[in-house]
């Protein structure tokens, strides 16, 4: 292994994303558990969840605009040979910072992370807090129902995304993806390996001499 | 709403529990446990429930009667109120249960109503009654607890989108008398405090008790720690006969040769969706002398914490009141 370590996330987007997944995975058990015949007070501590995985939300969107480069998560036309690599045409290119797979995954959890949270906010007129008083009437009850039926099939596809991380996360050869969500890092070996570091746009060089 | 004839169902009239049971567990979600019968066939003839089975507990002998045992009284689920208000040993040992049973209802209710059916029985609220699909009934949305709800039945205290209320007489008194539960299903049989029995909107927004669909309430227990104490039970409520409380009130207390409170538990019904137990009136008196100072004091805290709705402000005062009559004039 080479000695270079190549830091892939800062701390504080480790943070976002330990938090966010601490957030998510509160939110699915007391969304879920009740559904499956284990009562418990689960209300405060879902809608409590839920902000607070509003705000990180919102916190890593404005990281992400102002601070981080947007350009590593779109997709570009080397993209394509990926595809075809899956289609078994030829080989694929290697990716810049994030491969293919992981822009989709995020740009997945995106989508449906965004819509849980803003039908959240709207089903936050339902109960009581120490902020405000519900109001049911706030829309329509055909809106409320559409409100619930996005909020419960956003849930229910994140299940589905949450499975599908967590499982690429411990496969062997892609462990030292969690080992830089975990500590920042990459070796070099691992990013040539895996990644075309002239399209890798924000790596910085950390540690020198150190395995 | 449809009044006219019920819809179709399968009725079961089993003669002991494991039959009963089996039956539960074959027909699950669709099956519904009639005691008495006062409140299902309302729900039937409503068309709000529509059971593809109907287990009546009637016919289970082994589900009736009333027991003394060395630990106290074992009651059976099935055992008519109008039995429980009229039996002696309960009339002498613990008559907070008697008076709280011949409270209920009407004569003729009483007659048929069981004690099982009475604890276990459902919300009262009127839009859940009429069939609306309110949070209790699976919906998304409590239509009593709005600015413009009708809800001067309903809760001050525990409201977690539903205010439902517990609506039971005798719910309250179990509690004051540190009674348990014992309920049997085919996985065995589980012993539950009357208070871990009652479960509010925040545990379980359909449900107003732990009974799952394949558990049957078979026994009650009453333990002899309170039998023989003072006791006091009131229920206000718009009529003086077959009407649910607005608020009600069971206490049971000791009191030493001075005058003085040993111990006392005391409970609210129809303030929150559970059995409410007054702990910081407990603790006031506790120790105190038994006079109307105390229960002055006493009942100025046993409100606290309300979040009354639009119309139940009334309550307040009520339960206040309430409170203060139990300590004072037990």
């Amino acid at each position: 292994m080479s000695s270079q370590r190549i830091e892939r996330h800062k701390l504080i987007d480790r943070a976002f994303h330990w938090v966010m997944a601490a957030a998510m995975f509160a939110l699915l058990i007391t969304g879920f558990a009740p559904k499956l015949g284990i009562s418990f007070e689960w209300l405060l501590v879902h809608w409590v969840a839920g902000l607070l995985l509003s705000l990180i939300v919102l916190g890593h969107i404005i990281r992400a605009l102002f601070w981080q480069s947007l350009r590593s998560m779109w997709f570009t036309a080397s993209d394509a040979t990926a595809v075809s690599s899956l289609l078994g045409k030829g080989d694929a290119a290697k990716p810049g910072k994030y491969s293919l797979a992981q822009r989709l995954m995020h740009h997945a959890v995106t989508f449906f992370c965004l819509a849980a949270i803003a039908t959240g906010l709207v089903m936050m007129a339902k109960i009581d807090s120490p902020l405000w008083t519900r109001d049911p009437y706030l829309i329509s009850a055909e809106t409320w129902g559409l409100v619930y039926v996005l909020h419960g099939l956003a849930a229910l596809i994140f299940v589905s995304l949450i499975v599908l991380h967590v499982y690429f996360a411990i496969r062997p050869e892609k462990l030292f993806y969690l080992r830089a969500m975990a500590f920042g890092w990459i070796s070099r070996d691992e990013m040539t390996a895996n990644h075309d570091p002239a399209l890798w746009t924000d790596h910085t060089p950390r540690r020198e001499g150190q395995s | 709403m449809t009044k006219d004839m019920m819809p179709k169902f399968d009725l079961f009239q089993p003669a002991d529990i494991e039959t009963a049971l089996k039956l539960l567990d074959k027909y699950g979600v669709k099956a519904w446990k009639m005691a008495g019968g006062q409140d299902s066939l309302d729900w039937f003839k409503d068309r709000a429930k529509r059971p593809e089975a109907v287990i009546d507990l009637s016919g289970i002998e082994a589900l009736k009667g009333v027991r003394e045992t060395e630990a106290g009284l074992e009651i059976g689920a099935m055992t008519t109120l109008a039995e429980i208000a009229a039996n002696p040993i309960i009339k002498e040992k613990f008559g907070l249960l008697a008076t709280a049973a011949s409270r209920v209802a009407s004569p003729q209710i009483r007659t048929v109503g069981t004690i099982g059916g009475n604890l276990s029985q459902d919300a009262r609220c009127w839009y859940y009654r009429a069939g609306m699909d309110c949070y209790r009934a699976g919906g998304n949305t409590c239509y009593a607890g709005t600015p413009q709800g009708m809800n001067r039945e309903h809760c001050l205290f525990g409201a977690s989108r539903c205010v439902a209320v517990t609506p039971s007489d005798t719910a309250p008194v179990m509690v004051a008398l540190e009674a348990e539960f014992v309920i049997r299903s085919s996985k065995g049989e589980r012993i539950l405090p009357a208070d871990k029995y009652f479960i509010g909107p925040a545990v379980n927004i359909t449900h107003m008790t732990v009974l799952e669909p394949g558990d049957i309430l078979t026994t009650i227990r009453i333990p002899s720690k309170w039998a023989g104490a003072k006791f006091y039970f009131e229920k206000v409520a718009d009529r003086n006969t077959w009407d649910f409380a607005l608020v009600n009130v069971a206490s049971a207390m000791k009191v030493k040769a001075d005058g003085v409170i040993e111990d006392i538990r005391i409970v609210c019904g129809a303030v929150e969706c559970v059995p409410r137990r007054l702990n910081a009136v407990e603790d006031i008196v506790k120790g105190s002398a038994k006079n109307d100072d105390t229960a002055t004091l006493a009942a100025s805290s046993a409100a606290r914490g309300a979040a009354p709705l639009n119309f139940n402000h009334f309550k307040i005062p009520l339960m206040e009141n309430l409170v203060k009559r139990a300590i004072r004039d037990s």
